[in-house]
């Protein structure tokens, strides 16, 4: 059985070779991916489930997604979990220095760059973190109303943070987001977030002019 | 969110009702101290109630419609003509008014009596009274809305008009 499939797998490495050639066999090969995937299911009797998951894998570091088990929050593979608890391991550092936050792309590059080799695809990323609390691990993902995704400690509660913002801003009168990441030590692109929910929450409200977006302490709600 | 950077409007719900709020107080009462009854859109552009020479600011055009139409919603405000320029200004709802007047023809004992609007908002008896020197086209809703009650009855009189209270 596994003959058959290296040999199949031979005939992909060579379409891998020719980039052209390869757009044309991609239907082909997804076709394979798939027979291959069914064939795995069918002869699930005769082959042990640590040579599934080692094969699944395999199939998975070729960047062919496994068809037969679907991701959906607070499942995947067996792949995404080991990643999972991987990234938990890697990343309790570096969110501990940066405050309890990272934006994933900051997560992406950092642990791409600790690994140096088998770089991680951004999907494989998105759904391992999406397993990090299903996992009862000590991150989360979270995603704000804006669609931009971060990693967050348990013990991070942004909410809080919100009040600590408030009080800068309310020293200053008022702040951008860049004024803001700059006083703070953030990336604009967390500030912003924060500012944000602070405006949701009712404690900031905007002033959006051509110089810009700038946030104040909501005297509507606190001065009737 | 597809806002336009010229759009003020505070996206967070509660915070815009507030600051709906604040800007009609702003309005009523800009009016009721400048005694302004009416103006016509353009004009409340450029006042220093939507153009704030000190700090170069403006309200666009469209945010001041908004608080305009907030303003009729409440009753403070009515169109004058149909393609919506000019407006009338009452920084007391007409029921409001007509609930002082007829107050006041109750409490001096005058009911079942007639006066012209002029001796109503004029007249030297009505001095001391809130609504002393009202401009006619609110005077007149105010009347109106005592109408509906059936607390009074607009007819007309030698020279113009007049009300009798019931």
């Amino acid at each position: 059985f596994f003959r058959w499939i290296s040999t199949k797998i031979h005939f992909s490495f060579q379409a891998f070779e020719d980039l052209s050639k390869l757009m044309i066999k991609a239907k082909e090969m997804v076709e394979l991916s798939k027979s291959i995937a069914n064939k795995i299911k069918d002869k699930q009797g005769d082959i042990t489930e640590d040579e599934t998951i080692r094969f699944k894998s395999y199939l998975l570091s070729m960047g062919i997604a496994n068809p037969v088990t679907r991701e959906t929050y607070g499942s995947g593979t067996q792949y995404h979990m080991q990643l999972a608890k991987q990234l938990a391991g890697i990343l309790q550092v570096p969110l501990e220095e940066r405050g309890g936050i990272m934006s994933l792309t900051e997560v992406y590059c950092l642990v791409n760059r600790a690994r140096g080799m088998e770089l991680l695809s951004p999907e494989d990323l998105v759904n391992a973190c999406k397993m990090l609390e299903a996992l009862k691990l000590p991150l989360r993902l979270r995603v704000f109303d804006s669609g931009v995704m971060v990693i967050e400690l348990q013990s991070h509660k942004e909410e809080e943070m919100v009040a600590s913002a408030l009080e800068t801003v309310s020293e200053k009168g008022s702040l951008t987001s860049e004024e803001f990441a700059k006083l703070v030590g953030m990336s604009v692109l967390l500030a912003k977030e924060r500012l944000l929910l602070a405006e949701k929450m009712g404690h900031l409200c905007r002033d959006d002019s051509v110089e810009g977006l700038r946030f104040y302490p909501n005297l509507f709600m606190t001065q009737s | 969110m597809a806002m336009s950077f010229e759009w003020p409007l505070q996206p967070n719900v509660d915070t815009r009702q507030k600051q709906l709020a604040a800007w009609c107080s702003l309005v009523l009462s800009f009016c009721r101290l400048h005694k302004q009854s009416s103006m016509t859109v353009m004009e409340a552009q450029e006042s220093p109630l939507f153009n704030n020479v000190k700090l170069q600011r403006k309200l666009p055009v469209e945010s001041i419609q908004i608080v305009l139409e907030e303003l009729r919603k409440k009753g403070n405000l009515e169109w004058l003509d149909k393609s919506k320029s000019s407006f009338l200004i009452m920084w007391r709802r007409p029921e409001e008014w007509g609930k002082l007047i007829y107050q006041w023809v109750s409490r001096s004992g005058q009911n079942n009596s007639v006066f012209t609007l002029y001796e109503l908002t004029n007249g030297e008896d009505t001095e001391d009274e809130e609504f002393h020197g009202l401009d006619e086209a609110t005077l007149l809703r105010a009347l109106q809305a005592l109408q509906q009650e059936h607390k009074a009855e607009i007819i007309t009189v030698s020279d113009g008009r007049g009300v009798k209270f019931f």
